[in-house]
């Protein structure tokens, strides 16, 4: 999966990231490993969580609904730009994969995702796509991913919160255990991209 | 693939003339809950959120959950669901209560559909079966327990319950269902859709039923003439489409008959004939200065009812505007401004002080602010201002001035507020407090109902009471919501604490005296509608429900309740059946349960409650009695094959685990047995 993302995380953001509960009691967890450790054996069981998991067809369907709530509300065909660096494996593989995961087309909502496979290089160059996607692997090049977003007045998305968080993209999202969906205002701004004002209701939004 | 900007229906060339930057906007609840997982809501706060985000208690029994509950009713789903009271009078005849201080034409509970009150002024009630909507077009019923007047206004006191519909441009529901069974039961009613993709759709239903009353062997032999077999026929339509890429346009009427035999708040028994006619014209638009909304509609009542005890009838016909604007003004802060108009005018040739009625001016605000990821803050403040008017004439010796009732103001604030705490991913907490006010009912405020020596040789006059004022309910409370992921289930608890002031009185619910007016030589009696004093409430709910992949569904429920009364009534003999205290079952337990395999889904449902005391009046000497309704258990079963894909028949039983029941002092409730067919294309 992406990340980590350099840049400074906002405090809000942080507090997302990371849940308040068990801070007031971190001293005395730490004081005892041993509960420490079956605790978080019990947690990890029963919050079931997707951390590090991979791009999930949930996943896929959470990215194809979102983008019905874009602009005006958009309905029908919409391609989804999967950039990633081909010289990192594992930016490729995770960019074949969520490829695999949409197939052909995948109907979310009134949504039919279609995906492409766009080598970081030649982000600059594309063209006829709704999204751009996020892999892991393009911090450095996270300038032409951005410039490219904005040229086309498309959002960039990943699953990684931390792009979102950082400010590098314009949606993160996580599907597992709940969904999760952050919008950065600024970088939605920054794209020329709006969202439906009942959708901004019902995400969280920095 | 964006829409073009354009008009295209008539009704919208005034909203095309909104903020030309403004977007296409309505709350797309099918692709929401489809999106989070959850069901969205807009009923707690008028602000679009999930489930589990909103700053209020509220269940949302879903599509799925009505249709397989076997009912053909909303009462009998409404059962079922933790802190909810159901009283059924009779075969058509049900009163609701959310959290105790159910009777009959239960005033406390505002019922709503899609936003439009379908809750009766002229006595504050709620007639289940005038409602103009058929189980198969409901997409999920919110019900919100505890007060919510700051968005709602008067009458949301004990809760809200909205009903919310299939959206004619996104779904297209087109199904029939046939029923037939005991009781001679039987009922027909069809719903279908136009659509035409990105401008909109209009579904067109109606339906109707007839059946035979329930036998009611404890009847009183005066009331036994009056009783009329149930029967409901109605009609609807429901358009909505886009005016344009930015708003929204919506319209909505219906007309329906209704004949009920039931307990009316007397409680007297005869039958309610009830033609309801419901108008709704509205428009929403995602603007550069927030979502507007506007909706102007107009409820109709036109009620005749037919008892040993006397015949009565009052037309009553409510306007209602409401306009509002919802921002997100930015990441963590959004705020609701709310302008509502209500012009209410009544008339009646038997039992109304001439034409009676009023108009209240509203404003409300709500503040959403999210303090922190896990942290959010809800404040709504309205206030309210209502003035009453009266034209034609008025008794005369005893009765009250014309200046009584047009000078007449109530002037009165109330306010909701929630902080809800994710404490972690599997866990919520909510603390909220209300205000709530309770209106006086039409009834209440301009009655004069002037009956000659009956059997027991006075005369009496029921009089309203222009001076009494609002009740006034405040509540607290405190939730906590855990999800249980390795259970597939969430848990659900609430601890709340309630006390309403000013308790409202009826004229046909108080105790008589003398008014020195001599009728056949005996004094009359009058009654008059009062505010008699405050009653307290603690309680609390604990329920769990979830479901699995393999076809297993449950949900369980304890509610608890304790009431304490200090009214100024009953105190030297029972002469009203406002006895919340002893008239509140302190103990319900649910336990359902349902599985799905291939073709076939079974569902069972039990409720157990503790006993309460309800009241009766008897015709024959004019006095109320007192019934003791025991612990009671009741269990509903039904089993549904699915024939092809778009033919399913299911059979229903209502109450199978005894033919016979007594839920309330009405006469007891029988057994029913029916099987439906249903068509879905």
């Amino acid at each position: 999966m992406p990340g980590p993302w350099p840049i400074r995380v906002p405090r809000g953001a942080r507090d997302h990231a990371t849940p308040p509960a068990g801070r007031r009691f971190a001293g005395w967890f730490r004081r005892r490993p041993g509960v420490a450790a079956l605790v978080s054996l019990l947690a990890a069981f029963l919050a079931n969580t997707s951390s590090g998991a991979e791009f999930s067809p949930k996943d896929g369907q959470v990215l194809g609904r979102t983008l019905g709530y874009v602009g005006d509300g958009i309905s029908g065909v919409a391609v989804v730009g999967i950039v990633f660096a081909p010289a990192d494996p594992a930016s490729r593989r995770e960019a074949e994969l969520i490829q695999a995961v949409i197939g052909d087309d995948m109907q979310a909502g009134r949504i039919l995702l279609r995906s492409r496979l766009v080598p970081v290089a030649q982000v600059s160059d594309v063209t006829g796509v709704q999204a751009l996607y996020v892999t892991g692997g393009l911090t450095a090049t996270m300038d032409l991913v951005a410039g490219a977003a904005q040229r086309l007045h498309v959002p960039t998305i990943s699953t990684d919160i931390g792009c979102v968080q950082a400010g590098a993209c314009v949606v993160g999202f996580s599907s597992e255990p709940t969904v999760k969906i952050i919008i950065d205002r600024g970088a939605a701004e920054r794209c020329g991209v709006r969202f439906l004002q009942a959708f901004r209701m019902l995400v969280r939004e920095k | 693939m964006r829409r073009s900007i354009r008009c295209r229906l008539p009704l919208a060339i005034l909203v095309c003339l909104l903020p030309a930057a403004a977007r296409a906007q309505s709350v797309d609840y099918s692709g929401f809950e489809q999106l989070f997982g959850e069901p969205v809501t807009t009923s707690a706060t008028g602000k679009p959120q999930r489930m589990s985000d909103v700053p209020a208690n509220m269940e949302i029994i879903t599509a799925d959950d009505i249709r397989r509950s076997g009912a053909d009713n909303i009462p009998d789903i409404l059962q079922f669901v933790a802190g909810v009271d159901v009283r059924r009078y009779g075969y058509a005849a049900a009163d609701v209560g959310i959290r105790g201080y159910n009777e009959t034409s239960n005033p406390r509970l505002l019922v709503l559909l899609n936003g439009q009150q379908v809750y009766l002024d002229d006595l504050g009630r709620t007639q289940w079966y005038t409602i103009p909507v058929q189980l198969a077009e409901i997409r999920q019923i919110e019900i919100i327990k505890g007060p919510n007047t700051a968005l709602y206004g008067f009458n949301a006191v004990s809760g809200v319950i909205n009903i919310i519909t299939y959206d004619p441009s996104r779904d297209s529901l087109n199904t029939a269902t046939l029923r037939g069974g005991t009781q001679h039961y039987i009922s027909l009613s069809a719903a279908a859709t136009g659509q035409i993709a990105d401008v909109g759709g209009i579904r067109l239903a109606g339906d109707g039923f007839q059946a035979q009353e329930f036998k009611g062997t404890d009847v009183a032999p005066g009331d036994v003439p009056y009783r009329s077999p149930p029967g409901r026929e109605a009609i609807s339509f429901d358009a909505r489409g886009q005016a344009s890429s930015n708003v929204q346009v919506y319209a909505f009427g219906a007309a329906v008959d209704t004949r009920i035999w039931e307990a009316t708040s007397s409680p007297y028994y005869g039958t309610d004939y009830e033609r309801t006619n419901w108008a709704r014209l509205g428009a929403s638009a995602d603007t550069s200065i927030g979502l507007l909304g506007l909706s102007v509609y107009r409820n109709e009542l036109l009620y005749v009812y037919n008892g040993a005890s006397e015949w009565e009838n009052i037309n009553d016909t409510v306007y209602v505007v409401q306009a509002n604007d919802l921002v997100k003004l930015n990441a963590d802060n959004t705020v609701r401004f709310g302008l509502d108009y209500r012009n209410n005018a009544a008339t009646s040739d038997a039992v109304l002080a001439g034409k009676v009625g009023y108009q209240v001016y509203s404003g409300s605000t709500m503040w959403d602010w999210q303090i922190s990821p896990s942290v959010s803050l809800t404040n709504a403040v309205r206030f309210d201002h209502f003035a009453l008017n009266q034209t034609g004439a008025l008794v005369p010796v005893v009765g009250y001035p014309s200046s009584a009732y047009n000078d007449r103001t109530i002037n009165q604030p109330s306010f909701n507020t929630g902080l809800v705490w994710k404490v972690t991913d599997q866990d919520t907490l909510r603390f909220l407090a209300a205000r709530g006010l309770q209106l006086p009912s039409i009834y209440d405020l301009g009655l004069q109902d002037r009956q000659p020596p009956g059997p027991d040789g006075q005369g009496y006059l029921f009089l309203g009471n222009p001076g009494v004022s609002a009740a006034i309910i405040n509540n607290v409370e405190v939730d906590w919501d855990r999800s249980l992921p390795a259970l597939q289930s969430t848990l659900r608890t609430a601890v709340w604490a309630q006390r309403t002031n000013e308790i409202l009185i009826n004229p046909y619910e108080t105790t008589a005296a003398g008014d020195g007016v001599l009728m056949d030589g005996v004094e009359e009696q009058r009654a008059l509608a009062q505010n008699a004093g405050y009653s307290s409430a603690i309680g609390s709910e604990i329920g769990i429900r979830g479901h699995d992949a393999s076809g297993w569904r449950w949900n369980a429920s304890y509610s608890f309740i304790k009431i304490w009364d200090h009214l100024a009534i009953n105190q030297n003999g029972i002469y009203s059946p406002q006895n919340f205290q002893q008239g509140t079952p302190t103990h319900a337990i649910v336990l359902c349960g349902g599985y799905s395999v291939g073709k076939w889904e079974f569902d069972l449902q039990t409720r157990w409650q503790s006993w309460f005391l309800d009241y009766r009046a008897n015709p024959a000497d004019v006095t109320l009695q007192p019934i003791v309704v025991g612990n009671y258990l009741l269990a509903d079963a039904r089993a549904g094959y699915r024939l092809t894909d778009n033919i399913t028949v299911a059979l229903s039983l209502l109450q199978f685990n005894t033919s016979h029941m007594l839920v309330s002092a009405g006469p007891p409730i029988e057994r029913r047995a029916f099987v439906s067919v249903t068509v879905h294309l």
